[in-house]
């Protein structure tokens, strides 16, 4: 899927094919219309990356060499397992030795880090939430109530949903 | 030798991980090196023959020129733990157990240990002694112990990985036992009877 088709699948969701509510264009000093639709899928990888990591997503999982006072991956959430070493800020220290092996998971790339026909990275289920969850952003924006949304998406109840 | 990517095989299945998303390779291998290492050092204290390894022939000149086969002392290796026995070829009689002395300089029939070197008068020897296992650094490496221990490595590497001290006394404890019924050969040897004055 492109950045292109994960957007208009945004639009769909949120009935704006027209971009009307939404409209085209928009930059990250403006950021509105489309690229505030960018802005939502960025934070929809972000959360759904953690959410997926949480639950133990093995499609996450990276593998590096890390050195000692390397600074940790940009995508990087968390070790599996534990590794010798130690955080601090994002430095890392060793131990031992100057590198070492080590599994992580990752946070999934950013859309905005692609260009419109670029193909994403992403698993088709993984789009289809990524997109459904921008969707539930882009609708509570407008005042929307969304818990139903995310009822759907298993992500649990909104403040304003009956249990 | 065992594999060490059996070992982590056997732990990945105990602790249900063999996907390896909650424990790292390099904590299975911390608990491995653990377990080998406190095994080998209760073979040390309770006299079991499983933990001994023999270096023979080595040529012990002190006061001759380094020739390339003998030396002046014989430095120890890095996987000494403590001496098994040292034996000796005096006046014709082979694997003549040497005694520790306590004085400087050694006479014949005695040897003597200061931090890792090892001092005997000018002779042929052989050093049996406690050693621990190398360490292992990655999956790839073989550990260097028997096969014979595989079950017991295993089980006291699942007991350090859940920090079950108990569990792990009581296994390594049963393994020093079990060894060292399973020894015949000590029973010729005086071994620790020399500490009573055992005639050599």
């Amino acid at each position: 899927m492109t950045r292109k088709q994960i957007l208009a699948m945004v639009r769909k969701l949120i009935a704006d094919e027209q971009a009307t509510g939404f409209t085209d264009g928009g930059n990250l000093e403006q950021p509105e219309g489309t690229q505030e639709l960018l802005n939502y899928l960025d934070r929809a990888v972000d959360e759904y990356s953690k959410r997926q990591a949480a639950a133990g997503d093995v499609r996450l999982m990276k593998e590096t060499n890390v050195s000692n006072n390397s600074s940790l991956p940009d995508d990087f959430l968390k070790f599996c397992g534990m590794i010798p070493l130690k955080i601090i800020g994002k430095k890392v220290k060793l131990y031992v030795g100057s590198t070492v092996s080590a599994r992580y998971l990752a946070r999934l790339p950013y859309v905005t880090s692609y260009s419109d026909n670029d193909e994403l990275p992403y698993e088709n289920d993984q789009s289809i939430t990524v997109a459904a969850m921008a969707a539930i952003y882009a609708l509570n924006k407008q005042d929307f109530n969304v818990s139903q949304h995310l009822l759907l998406l298993g992500y649990g109840a909104g403040e304003n949903a009956t249990s | 030798m065992i594999p060490v990517i059996e070992l982590a095989k056997f732990l990945r299945f105990s602790l249900g991980d063999m996907q390896g998303i909650n424990i790292s390779d390099e904590e299975i291998i911390e608990a491995i090196n653990q377990s080998a290492r406190q095994l080998y050092e209760r073979f040390s204290e309770g006299y079991v023959y499983a933990g001994v390894k023999r270096v023979p022939q080595i040529y012990i000149d002190p006061d001759g020129e380094t020739d390339g086969q003998s030396i002046p002392v014989y430095e120890l290796p890095p996987d000494f733990i403590r001496v098994h026995q040292i034996t000796g070829e005096f006046n014709g009689i082979s694997s003549v157990i040497l005694s520790p002395a306590s004085r400087s300089p050694v006479i014949e029939g005695e040897y003597r240990i200061v931090g890792m070197t090892l001092y005997a008068p000018k002779g042929v020897y052989s050093v049996e002694y406690y050693y621990h296992p190398a360490r292992i650094e990655t999956l790839e490496d073989d550990l260097d112990v028997p096969e014979t221990m595989r079950p017991y490595i295993e089980k006291i590497a699942l007991a350090v990985y859940k920090h079950e001290t108990e569990k792990e006394e009581y296994l390594i404890e049963r393994a020093v036992q079990l060894y060292s019924m399973r020894e015949i050969s000590h029973i010729e040897d005086i071994g620790p009877v020399q500490i009573l004055g055992g005639a050599v």
